[in-house]
């Protein structure tokens, strides 16, 4: 049990003990991308979204007017057509009027007759009728057997007939509950100055079959309806059952109306026409463009649209923001090796301070040890021969080369510090690379690491700078130790090469470097050592080291058998070169 | 050489005066002295004719002391002793008018060959020239 819960808390610990540097970097970044990433798909969308919308409304718009003026259109088509009709049918019922003779009036039979003519030539007449007006004949003549009269004068159509010659009446009911309509013809018999009226009795389905024919395309919905509101004849919108119209409609003038269920959908328009001289108002019914099938597909191309420029958008600017980051995100990188560089040459130039001030304190003291060996030797020499004379005299001189030795570092510790600025100077490669290998001799020795040098004699002198030279082979040689590790040798080859280039080999014989690692040998930051163990920048700073020089680097390794890296320099100055920093 | 007086001047006192015993041993005159002061004083009352100066010292610098003397009496030859390791201070004090340079440690055979080559032109100079 507590084995377990240590266990959990190892793992617990570890899971989140990863550098937290790293973490919050790549956060960083991640953050940055997303944020990037919306704002930009925000703003990217901003317009289109806009565009959409308006596109939107304005179509609604469009469509709403254009439907508007269609039926404004086809009310008057369908106004004209209604009328005529009617004029159709008075104008029979005129000429009709005008067969009618005085015997008409007396005898109904000729008016049966009449009749039957004319309902040849009429659908729907059911009766016609004749009333004298002032005149002896009191009773209206009828076509019908038994006579029938229909005649109302109370009936506005009466008053209407009498005064302008024609009146139309209302939808009325006889006494088997069958619809019938009046028109009504005022005319007079010419010969003996007498006037009448014809009353035309017709079928009250006939309004209905006028409605039906007038609507030419049977798209909208056509009616008559009185100017009450009560239906005459059928509507699609409206039942029978429910007999009034349910929209207020204006008895003197053609109204437009829209009832908008919510925002520009399920829109209804009402257009009204009353008809002129007679008792009925003409009522168009259309559905808004919404219900038709362009709205529809209008709604499903401008959402397709949208949709595909949305996602498209996003997917381009996810790929550039991504780029965006990796790009910024490299140009962190550099930027960082690069401060890091110059961190570590003013390190270097810190240290080489540094150590010139310890070897020059080393110096005196030196000095002293070495005058006052110096001293007793004098004496000794001047001195008559005794017992340990000369053990005394081997011993001074074991001081002496310990001071020698010392004086050779020091004086090359200081040498090394003085060339921290750059400076050309002609140079004997040869010498300097001696002069790096007489620093990490020793110490290589203790790996067990020796030096196999096979240095050209009469190496061409070359115009360079000694402390990036050093700096150079003491990077490169250093590795070598690093790879080796333990019991090794380091060959170390100087020549001049058919292009006048003078080439450095480092040869190792450690265990060599992988071929995916040896792509990224000279990366910044790269490093193969354990973490805390190698900046990784080494060998990049090497690089810029030699490319600065004129020059180039080349590694060259086999698996388990050792690295060779090949320096070349050049033999012109880098104003012969001639180098954009000269 | 063997009536050849060097004056040390070097602000390390071991140093200065082991290093003026071993040439009393050779048979020079040697005095040793630690700070330029002294050493200019040494110089008005008991001209040398070499002299050996340490570049850095505590109170006056190397260069000034060099000076002085060049002023007081150029025929004394001046051999700058130097820890540096920079020879760029080496090459100002030959424009300042040093015989020549050496650095610390030094091996007490060349210096004392320098020694010679400084007494010996300044004996020509000497002999040439009405000062005396």
């Amino acid at each position: 049990m507590i084995a377990l819960s240590k266990k959990m808390a190892g793992f617990l610990l570890r899971v989140t003990n990863t550098s937290s540097e790293v973490t919050t970097l790549k956060e960083r970044y991640k953050q940055f991308r997303v944020t990037l990433l919306s704002a930009i798909t925000i703003i990217a969308l901003i317009p289109s979204t806009l565009l959409a919308i308006l596109g939107y409304f304005e179509y609604l718009d469009l469509a709403q007017q254009q439907s508007a003026r269609h039926i404004r259109w086809h009310l008057q088509h369908v106004k004209k057509s209604f009328n005529q009709r009617l004029t159709d049918l008075t104008t029979n019922l005129s000429a009709t009027a005008e067969q009618i003779s005085t015997t008409h009036l007396e005898k109904g039979d000729r008016l049966a007759d009449l009749l039957k003519i004319q309902q040849k030539e009429m659908n729907g007449l059911i009766d016609l009728e004749l009333i004298e007006l002032y005149g002896a004949a009191s009773l209206p003549a009828s076509s019908q057997t038994p006579p029938q009269t229909h005649a109302d004068p109370e009936g506005p159509w009466f008053q209407r007939a009498l005064d302008e010659g024609v009146g139309v009446s209302d939808m009325q009911f006889d006494e088997n509950n069958s619809p019938y309509f009046i028109i009504a013809i005022r005319h007079s018999i010419k010969m003996v100055q007498t006037d009448f009226l014809l009353i035309a009795v017709f079928n009250g389905n006939l309004l209905e079959q006028l409605a039906k024919e007038i609507n030419a395309n049977a798209v909208e919905d056509v009616f008559l309806i009185t100017h009450d509101g009560v239906l005459r004849s059928t509507s699609t919108y409206f039942s029978d059952k429910q007999y009034h119209f349910p929209i207020p409609t204006p008895t003197d003038k053609i109204h437009f109306t829209t009832t908008s269920k919510s925002w520009g959908m399920g829109d209804i328009f009402y257009a009204s026409a009353p008809l002129s001289g007679t008792p009925w108002i003409l009522v168009l019914v259309k559905d808004g463009p919404v219900h038709k099938k362009e709205w529809l597909t209008f709604q499903l191309s401008l959402f397709l649209i949208f949709i595909s420029c949305a996602l498209g958008s996003f997917f381009i600017i996810h790929q550039l923001v991504n780029l965006l980051t990796i790009r910024i995100r490299e140009s962190d990188t550099k930027r960082m090796a690069l401060l890091n560089e110059v961190g570590h040459t003013n390190r270097l130039a810190t240290i080489g301070k540094l150590a010139a001030g310890v070897a020059h304190e080393i110096n005196n003291p030196l000095a002293v040890i070495d005058q006052k060996a110096g001293l007793i030797e004098d004496i000794l020499e001047f001195s008559e021969d005794f017992k340990n004379r000369n053990k005394l005299l081997e011993t001074i001189e074991g001081i002496h080369g310990s001071v020698d030795r010392c004086k050779v570092i020091t004086h090359r510790l200081l040498g090394f510090a003085r060339k921290m600025d750059s400076a050309e100077e002609l140079i004997n490669i040869n010498f300097i690379v001696e002069e790096v290998v007489g620093f990490l001799e020793k110490e290589a020795l203790y790996s067990h690491i020796t030096f196999d040098m096979h240095l050209m004699e009469k190496l061409p002198e070359i115009l360079s700078d000694t402390g990036q030279l050093q700096q150079i082979f003491l990077n490169i040689i250093s590795n070598s130790i690093d790879a080796i590790g333990q019991s090794g040798v380091i060959k170390i080859t100087t020549s001049f090469t058919e292009k006048k280039m003078i080439l450095v080999e480092i040869n190792d014989n450690g265990p060599g470097i992988k071929p995916h690692v040896m792509e990224h040998i000279f990366d910044p930051f790269f490093t193969t050592k354990e973490t805390g163990k190698g900046t990784g920048l080494g060998l990049s700073i090497t690089y810029g080291l030699v490319k600065k020089l004129g020059g180039d680097i080349k590694v060259y390794s086999i698996v388990g058998e050792g690295v060779t890296f090949f320096i070349y320099l050049p033999t012109t100055s880098s104003n012969e070169r001639g180098d954009n920093n000269g | 050489m063997d009536d050849a007086y060097v004056l040390i001047v070097d602000d390390e006192v071991e140093f200065a005066s082991t290093l003026a015993e071993r040439m009393e041993l050779r048979g020079f005159k040697a005095k040793a002295t630690n700070c330029g002061e002294d050493a200019l004083s040494s110089v008005l009352t008991d001209p040398p004719d070499v002299v050996l100066l340490d570049l850095k010292m505590p109170d006056i610098g190397g260069l000034e002391v060099l000076d002085a003397i060049k002023s007081t009496d150029p025929t004394i030859e001046v051999i700058m002793l130097t820890g540096h390791g920079c020879t760029v201070s080496g090459i100002e004090g030959m424009e300042h008018g040093a015989f020549d340079y050496l650095m610390k440690p030094v091996d007490l055979n060349m210096l004392l060959e320098k020694i010679q080559q400084a007494y010996e032109q300044g004996k020509s100079r000497r002999m040439g020239d009405p000062h005396g």
